[in-house]
């Protein structure tokens, strides 16, 4: 809902449609940039393979990888989709849960005051230590890595939402009350939005945490998942096999992170963060 | 005497929320009465991390030592060196892109590229380069930490006061100069709220790398207390876990409040 206010409200800023193609320009060079760096990168692989005669069960040239991924491309794209679904449902429970606890918490300030230090200490211990522990719990199926992957999100959310929640600028807040603005609104029309940049640096490491999460879960007992091709792979010492599946994770991860960097920018468009160019 | 009024406002709530949460739990597993492999009492697990700490606790069958203390001492090794790892390399890379645009665009792609990759994907194949050695678990930690580092060394880097840059130059600081006195001081507050978040990562890295193929550590010891159905055992591992969490973190914080007395983030506090 903020979003697409913002939306607007960014297009209104942007002083005519000339901004606009500079804009979709420098975007499609920085991808332009990016998708040349990364084939240059394939090609970097392919020489230092080719000129050092590594041998494949150690290090499997690029040609090689991408050779046995189109065999594969299917039943690899299969097993990536059970991963995706365990640990999509678990970033939006983990990251849900999450930020309506921050919303919540803001609102009692002797619950805030109590259980977000706890929450601060939780957010350092390493819960991906319990997957297998929640594998031989539940079993073999989705819903530990689906847990795995809420559990490891939950708290970096929660924790930074409410970081961010607390950083409005109190004179802003006191602004707010003065023209008398209820506690909803301050909510919606201020703290949510100082929470925002936060938000989104959390985020952004928990998709990456989810996917770990949910990967982690498979190693240790799954049907289906990629983490369960890379072990079988790997127990095989079937490199390029194993290569394969890595490229084809760096594919997607790559993907999700060019997605999130540009959904934070367009929502983030009045932060330094994103204005300063800064890579993210 | 009002610091220490100020100190006991700060800090009962938290304690007393958790000592709530912990008798709960208590009563719980005590009343309904649940299988110790399911859900351990808070005392149960208290006790075997008790007994875990004493000397000499070792599995007979596989001769594997099972105390805490060691595997503990074998993670944060673990952790510690891809921190180290993981912030040099942070570090260079970052001063190296911040100096120069077309590196930058250059190296960014295989940064993109080796942060957007789980990293329990990769470990895999340093277990078999490596071995069950110090070395996979170190270079999962390393890749786990780098980025923030990298990111908030460049974005530290860039963002120096163009009127303090100008200054510099009006009165012919060599660019030597700028680099130490400006840059990397502008840098430091940066470095440090990356280098708080490394430290978890590192932490979660080592054990990334033990869950994937190890013969010793916290990651280990709870993937196999799970197995076997300690679970008592397993909760002791995360607590541990957890205590190393938090005590490496607040010790960067420490580092951080007396070298960075002059920022405001900590001028804020006092």
């Amino acid at each position: 809902m903020s979003g697409a206010q913002m939306a607007s409200a960014g297009t209104q800023v942007a002083a005519g449609p000339m901004k606009l193609i500079l804009g979709a320009l420098r975007a499609v060079q920085n991808l332009l940039g990016l998708v040349g760096g990364l084939i240059a990168l394939l090609i970097l692989w392919e020489v230092l393979v080719r000129v050092t005669e590594t041998p494949t069960f150690i290090f499997p040239s690029a040609s090689q990888t991408i050779e046995r991924l189109q065999e594969q491309i299917w039943s690899y794209l299969y097993e990536i989709s059970w991963t995706f679904a365990a640990a999509g449902i678990g970033l939006v429970i983990g990251s849900g849960v999450g930020i309506i606890g921050a919303v919540l918490m803001a609102q009692w300030r002797v619950v805030e005051k109590s259980l977000f230090p706890l929450a601060v200490f939780l957010k350092l211990v390493p819960f991906i230590a319990i997957a297998p522990l929640l594998v031989v719990w539940i079993g073999y199926n989705l819903w530990p890595k689906i847990i795995i992957a809420a559990l490891i999100t939950f708290f970096p959310v929660l924790v930074n939402a409410i970081a961010g929640l607390r950083a409005a600028d109190p004179l802003a807040v006191e602004f707010f009350q003065s023209v008398g603005a209820s506690k909803v609104e301050i909510m919606t029309r201020l703290r949510w939005h100082s929470s925002l940049p936060y938000l989104y640096a959390a985020l952004k490491l928990a998709v990456n945490l989810s996917l770990v999460g949910a990967i982690a879960g498979e190693y240790y007992g799954a049907e289906h998942g990629i983490g369960k091709v890379i072990e079988e792979t790997a127990l095989r010492l079937d490199m390029r096999g194993m290569f394969a599946a890595i490229l084809m994770l760096a594919a997607v991860g790559v993907t999700l992170t060019l997605i999130t960097n540009a959904i934070e920018r367009r929502a983030l468009y009045w932060h330094e963060s994103v204005r300063s160019g800064a890579p993210q | 005497m009002t610091g220490i009024r100020r100190f006991a406002g700060e800090a009962s709530p938290p304690f007393l929320a958790a000592a709530a949460i912990i008798a709960f739990s208590e009563i719980f597993v005590k009343v309904t009465n649940q299988p110790a492999y399911i859900l351990p009492a808070p005392s149960a697990v208290f006790k075997r991390l008790v007994d875990g700490f004493a000397p000499s606790t070792v599995i007979p069958s596989d001769a594997l030592p099972i105390g805490l203390a060691y595997n503990a001492q074998v993670t944060l090794i673990e952790a510690l060196l891809g921190l180290a790892m993981g912030v040099t390399l942070g570090v260079v890379l970052g001063v190296i892109m911040a100096h120069s645009r077309r590196i930058e665009r250059l190296v960014y792609p295989i940064v993109v590229t080796i942060r957007s990759t789980p990293n329990i994907a990769i470990a895999p194949v340093f277990i078999i380069w490596f071995g069950f050695t110090i070395m996979p678990k170190a270079i999962v930690a390393m890749l786990t930490t780098f980025y923030p580092m990298l990111v908030n060394c460049i974005t530290g880097m860039r963002s120096v006061d163009a009127q303090t840059l100008e200054f510099f130059r009006t009165v012919n600081a060599s660019p030597r100069e700028i680099f130490i006195h400006l840059r990397v001081h502008n840098t430091l507050p940066y470095f440090f709220a990356a280098l708080r978040l490394s430290v978890s990562l590192s932490l979660i890295g080592a054990v990334v790398g033990e869950l994937v193929g190890s013969r010793a550590g916290l990651g280990r010891l709870i993937a196999q207390a799970s197995i076997n159905l300690r679970t008592d055992e397993a909760f002791a591992g995360i607590l541990v876990l957890a205590v190393m969490g938090i005590a490496m973190t607040e010790l960067v914080s420490l580092v951080q409040g007396r070298v960075l007395f002059w920022h405001e983030s900590q001028r804020a506090k006092t």
